[in-house]
């Protein structure tokens, strides 16, 4: 669209002039006039004029009240809303009338009440008292559409967001109307549970009190939550998102719409797993080993002491395991600490990162636009970076072809493709970019497997030159957070070191194997930055007070007993990563929206090492997949646990024919020595000869298997 | 104007059984066709410009406007689709019924011309569920037509049956159930035309509207026009039903008097009762009461009456019945067969059916005869589609014409007519469509076999 191509016309008496194809309703808005909507939602595909909450009066048109939401402003329209047409003002508040008629009115106990669009709009539009006297229409209530949502079908004014979304953005098509008139209410097919990955999204989509949170229910009032803006630090995505806290505990976490990000889309572990903060075994002391007792918990001076003790024991034969979700200034204290402090360089790093993609950086959105986009790598999007799954989805639908396997010419031959690489074997982005800058791709993306592994490796580089070899034996190893403490590389080291100290939020994952236990803090009680996928650098608030110090207050002091100096404040820290790694941008620049860095340098071509054939001589290939639906945060909350991926493989339609397997039959997938057995999904989202199988249902399968029926 | 029965569109299916290729092709069947193909698209839009045929399906939208709006191939390279829309569902219309059921061949016929004149390969008729009678002739006579490469051509036909919903009747939400989709209406612009069944240019057409086109092509544009009135050319195919001695499908020329059409045809009032109304074109036209009958049934004689001709489907009712009976009968219908979709249908109609029943039952008090009017004017004009309108304008219609039987249910705190109203002779109860399977309409006693 030409946006220098202006059209004017008259709202309310006054001229307007807004770009050609702007819609009325941001016409108006435009103009500082309101023309209220239920049904109407942008992100929702093309405007459906269900509620009729926006009539007005249009000219030119027919002599009737008009749904603006459906209109585009025209050279010459003359508009007229509710605040200067009887017409609109009659129509606007019989619209609100009919609404309210079998509306239960039950504000006071509903959680919506206080933030909810039909309070708001019939306190301006709607009428001031009731003319019906007959009994409301009832429905059973609440329906638990699924572990994490309620349905009260009583409140619903059937505007089909829920139902929209469900059908046009998710694509998971579950959300459904059933029957017709005054008895059509929203249900999900065959009253399944609503089992997907953006199911949350309908919650806040619901302009009423119809779809809610089953972990939000009675939790709070709107006048005593307060909204933290941050990012999500669940997956390299890094959607931007409010944490509504109440008296100092996060309740439940809302989308913050960064256009370019995640156009206000959150997945279900994104929204629902932030009760993991107050999970049974989350540790608060500090535990230390006391030979034949156990670990026992100490004070933190005590820890502190007995940190620098075991750092000081190992004589500079320390590794450093980093999970990924450090902040970039937690993980470049850490760096400072042990590389500068103690002169130990070698650390088990979260990601393998290349700057390989620096020359294509792109926003996310910008895949929406592409022409193709040829998805490789082989392991599920929608898994590791969900958000990026809604970009495809999108580019799709706009018309875009989407590869699995790669086509060379198709990718030469467009004119916008964009590359993502997703899966083992991607060189932390350098096999990628050398394939965008040998077809000429116009953007390319790697997916990382970690929230912040590119800002915590990029912190970890820059806080020291040197290198070295792994010690051998380690005299200690030092592991940081969750997802290294759960990782089995990281295990194995451990039984090779003399000592070991972990910082982890919970006991599972730090009883058996630590000398020393630092109870660590989750993404949403941290202040400081993520770098995401895109490269785009984020600013992350603390939303409430964690029940231990933040890494970076101790950290910093334990490095003063080695002489290193790191400021205990982020914004101190981030001033000196930023000097070297970010080109001196400030901390106050970061901001609410952060916009992504342009891209640097001119493409270069990266050594890349040969991939693994896709089928292999002896079978198919197997990628085994983290799902989305797991890690140490989803365990903790019971809500979730239906999310959880289900014993399937999925293979390709061409294997699956040239076996006689058919879409939902049980199949035995075998390697030497084991097999499993599984339900067989299809799948066109997989190139021929790879299968793909959730790691928790991949049991001891080796990387060639076969399967039968 | 004659009163009698001008056979055009159901010409010779009284003598013949039209509903085989070869008794059809006797009469000089899909002749039209050959001389159709022999035409460019343009010059067939131009017969049908000649002949002002209007859509018969009861929006009276010129047919040659309609197909003219189809963009070209070379401008939209997608598919062009012919639709038809046979979901007849109006209460008081049958007609569609009748010609599909005898003259299968004429409408195929008339199929296969406008699917030339617009483009189009591909045509879909979406035909009522319950319409079995009409499904099984129309599959005997497709399966003839399919031996025929000949008639057939390169155009394919799909008989696409509904499954229940009157909303579907309109033609958007005919072609999102066309499309699998929940039966709902989109919003216009855009417009079928331009963007309709699998957003590519469609042509929605009703049953009777292409039964016509194989006449027209025969008879020449010009000709046909010589029939009708001004504004209303050719015949109508008219569904007469109710009260009145011989019900059935009259096809006239549009300009006859309703009580010619009536009486004369229809043998008028059965049981020496007295006529107390007549809803003119189907349940979703303004009722006329007995001294407004001395029109000239065409659209504009009957649009000075604030009324329509709509889907033709005249229902007669006698001195017993009950106005507000009529009106939860009709309002009931619309509330049953709203979509759900907007706002002021869904929960207006609902609400209209609950005042009703209250005067019906004489616990209403003065005000809320008001209030149904307001209701009746707050659905009117600020809906989606025109269902929850027409369930409005024709509640409105019964008060604003019969509003002192409105009083005397309040006044009397009852209903002077009980049980006595004959409304179920009239109109079938709107638990009509839990039934499966064949629907005997009256519509095969009319015209003469």
């Amino acid at each position: 669209m030409n946006t220098a191509e202006l059209v004017s016309l008259t709202l309310d008496g006054e001229a307007v002039q807004v770009p050609k194809g702007t819609g009325l309703v941001e016409a108006a808005l435009a103009a500082g006039i309101e023309i209220p909507v239920f049904c109407y939602e942008p992100r929702l595909g093309p405007p459906v004029g269900a509620c009729r909450m926006c009539l007005c009066e249009v000219q030119p048109g027919p002599p009737k009240p008009q749904a603006a939401c459906t209109l585009t402003a025209q050279d010459g329209m003359i508009v007229k809303t509710a605040l200067t047409s009887e017409v609109a003002r009659v129509a606007q508040n019989a619209t609100l009338e009919f609404i309210l008629v079998n509306h239960p009115l039950d504000c006071p106990v509903c959680d919506k009440g206080g933030e909810c669009p039909l309070q708001d709009l019939t306190f301006r539009y709607g009428p001031g008292n009731t003319r019906m006297t007959f009994p409301k229409r009832t429905f059973d209530k609440p329906i638990p559409i699924s572990p994490l949502i309620a349905l009260d079908r009583e409140r619903c004014i059937l505007c089909y967001r829920c139902t929209r979304f469900s059908e046009i953005v998710a694509e998971d098509n579950q959300l459904i109307a059933r029957n017709r008139g005054s008895q059509s209410q929203i249900a999900t097919f065959e009253d399944e549970p609503y089992r997907a990955h953006f199911t949350g999204n309908v919650i806040e989509l619901c302009p009423v009190g119809a779809l809610t949170s089953t972990q939000y229910r009675f939790e709070g009032r709107p006048w005593e939550i307060q909204n933290v803006p941050t990012v999500c630090g669940m997956c390299p995505v890094g959607c931007n998102i409010d944490a509504t806290t109440r008296e100092g505990k996060v309740k439940r976490i809302l989308s913050r719409n960064h256009h370019e990000v995640d156009q206000g889309w959150l997945c279900d572990k994104g929204r629902f797993a932030f009760t993991h903060l107050r999970a049974d075994d989350r540790l608060t002391d500090p535990l230390l080993r006391v030979r034949r007792r156990g670990l026992e918990e100490v004070s933190w001076e005590r820890a502190i002491d007995e940190a620098e003790r075991l750092l000081r024991e190992a004589e500079g034969r320390i590794v450093t395991a980093l999970s990924g979700s450090e902040t970039v200034e937690e993980a470049y204290a850490l760096a400072r600490l042990l590389r500068r402090g103690l002169g130990s360089h070698n650390a088990v790093l979260p990601e393998e990162v290349s700057d390989a993609l620096d020359a294509f950086r792109l926003p996310l959105s910008a895949i929406a636009d592409a022409d193709v986009v040829a998805v490789l790598g082989d392991a599920p999007v929608v898994e590791r970076a969900p958000i990026v799954e809604l970009w495809i989805k999108e580019a799709r639908r706009r018309g875009a072809r989407v590869l699995y396997e790669l086509d060379e010419d198709e990718v030469r031959n467009a004119e916008r493709a964009t590359l993502i690489w997703c899966g083992p074997d991607g060189q932390g982005g350098a096999r990628v970019g050398e394939l965008a800058q040998r077809l000429g791709a116009s953007g390319a993306f790697y997916l990382p497997e970690t929230a912040n592994g590119r800002g915590v490796c990029d912190a970890w580089a820059v806080a020291a030159d040197d290198e070295a070899a792994r010690p051998d034996p380690i005299g200690l190893l030092l592991v940081s957070g969750d997802e290294a403490a759960k990782n089995p590389a990281v295990r194995a080291f451990a039984e090779q070191a003399e000592r070991v100290i972990v910082i982890a939020m919970f006991q599972e994952l730090a009883g058996g194997w630590a000398d020393l236990v630092l109870p660590g803090t989750s993404y949403l009680e941290r202040d400081g930055t993520f770098v995401n996928l895109e490269g785009r650098i984020q600013r992350l608030r603390r939303t409430v007070i964690p029940p231990v110090p933040d890494e970076l207050a101790w950290i910093a002091k334990l490095a003063e007993r080695f002489g290193v100096e790191i400021s205990p404040y982020p914004s101190a820290v981030f001033a000196e990563v930023s000097e070297i790694a970010f080109g001196g941008m400030p901390f106050g620049e970061v901001g609410e929206f952060a916009s992504l860095p342009s891209a640097t340098g001119e493409p270069t071509t990266p050594e890349i090492e040969p991939l693994p054939r896709a089928a292999t001589k002896t079978g198919l290939r197997l990628v085994r997949y983290r799902p989305l639906f797991s890690g140490p945060a989803v365990e903790r909350v019971p809500e979730l646990q239906f999310q959880r991926p289900a014993a399937e493989v999925e293979l390709a339609e061409d294997d699956a024919h040239a076996r006689g397997i058919r879409n939902g039959d049980d199949v035995t997938v075998r390697s030497n020595g084991t097999s499993v057995t599984l339900r067989a999904r299809l799948t066109r989202e997989l190139r021929t000869g790879v299968v793909r199988i959730a790691d928790e249902h991949a049991a001891e399968l080796q990387p060639s298997v076969e399967i039968t029926t | 104007m004659a009163t009698e029965v001008r056979e055009i569109v159901m010409a010779d299916a009284g003598e013949r059984d039209l509903t085989k290729l070869a008794e059809y092709e006797a009469i000089g069947g899909y002749q039209a066709l050959q001389k159709a193909r022999g035409m460019t698209p343009a010059a067939i839009i131009d017969e049908l410009n000649a002949s002002e045929l209007r859509g018969r399906g009861g929006a009276f939208f010129p047919t040659w406007r309609k197909w003219s709006f189809v963009p070209k191939p070379d401008q939209n390279p997608n598919p062009h689709y012919l639709v038809v829309n046979a979901d007849e569902s109006e209460p008081g219309s049958f007609k569609d019924n009748e010609i599909m059921a005898r003259v299968p061949h004429r409408f195929l016929e008339g199929c296969l011309i406008t699917a030339h004149a617009v483009d189009s390969q591909n045509v879909f008729i979406y035909i009522r569920g319950e319409y079995t009678g009409p499904y099984e002739v129309l599959v005997g006579a497709l399966e003839e037509l399919h031996a025929r490469a000949d008639l057939r051509g390169d155009v394919t036909i799909v008989l696409h049956r509904g499954a229940g919903a009157y909303i579907c009747g309109e033609e958007t939400a005919l072609l999102e159930s066309l499309e699998g989709k929940r039966g709902q209406p989109r919003t216009k612009p855009p417009f079928p035309a331009v963007q309709g069944l699998y957003a590519s240019p469609t042509v929605v057409n009703n049953v009777e509207t292409m039964a016509t086109v194989p006449p027209i092509i025969t008879m020449g544009g010009a000709e046909y026009a010589q029939l009708g009135v001004p504004y209303s050319r050719g015949t109508r195919l008219v569904s007469l039903s109710g009260h009145v001695a011989n019900g059935g499908n009259y096809e006239i020329e549009n300009g006859v008097s309703l009580r010619d059409l009536i009486y004369d045809l229809g043998g008028g009032v059965p049981g020496g009762r007295q006529l107390k109304a007549v809803i003119p074109g189907g349940s979703s036209t303004s009722i006329l009461r007995y001294d407004e009958i001395d029109v000239g049934y065409d659209f504009n004689s009957l649009l000075k009456l604030d009324t329509a001709m709509g889907s033709a489907g005249v229902i007669v009712l006698d001195d017993r019945c009950c106005m507000v009976q009529l009106g939860i009968r009709v309002n009931e219908f619309y509330e049953h067969e709203s979509c759900g979709k907007c706002t002021p249908c869904r929960e207006g109609t609902r609400w209209m059916t609950q005042i009703l029943r209250r005067l019906e039952a004489g616990d209403a008090e003065q005000h809320e005869l008001d209030l149904l009017l307001d209701v009746c004017d707050r659905i009117n004009e600020k809906c989606l589609c025109p269902l929850g309108e027409t369930a409005a304008i024709t509640v409105a219609s019964y008060v604003e014409k019969f509003r002192e039987e409105f009083q005397t249910h309040i006044d009397e705190g009852g209903c002077p007519f009980g049980d006595s109203s004959p409304l179920h002779d009239v109109l079938a109860p709107v638990a009509q469509h839990t039934h499966q399977g064949w629907c005997q309409t009256p519509s095969l006693r009319g015209t003469a076999r």
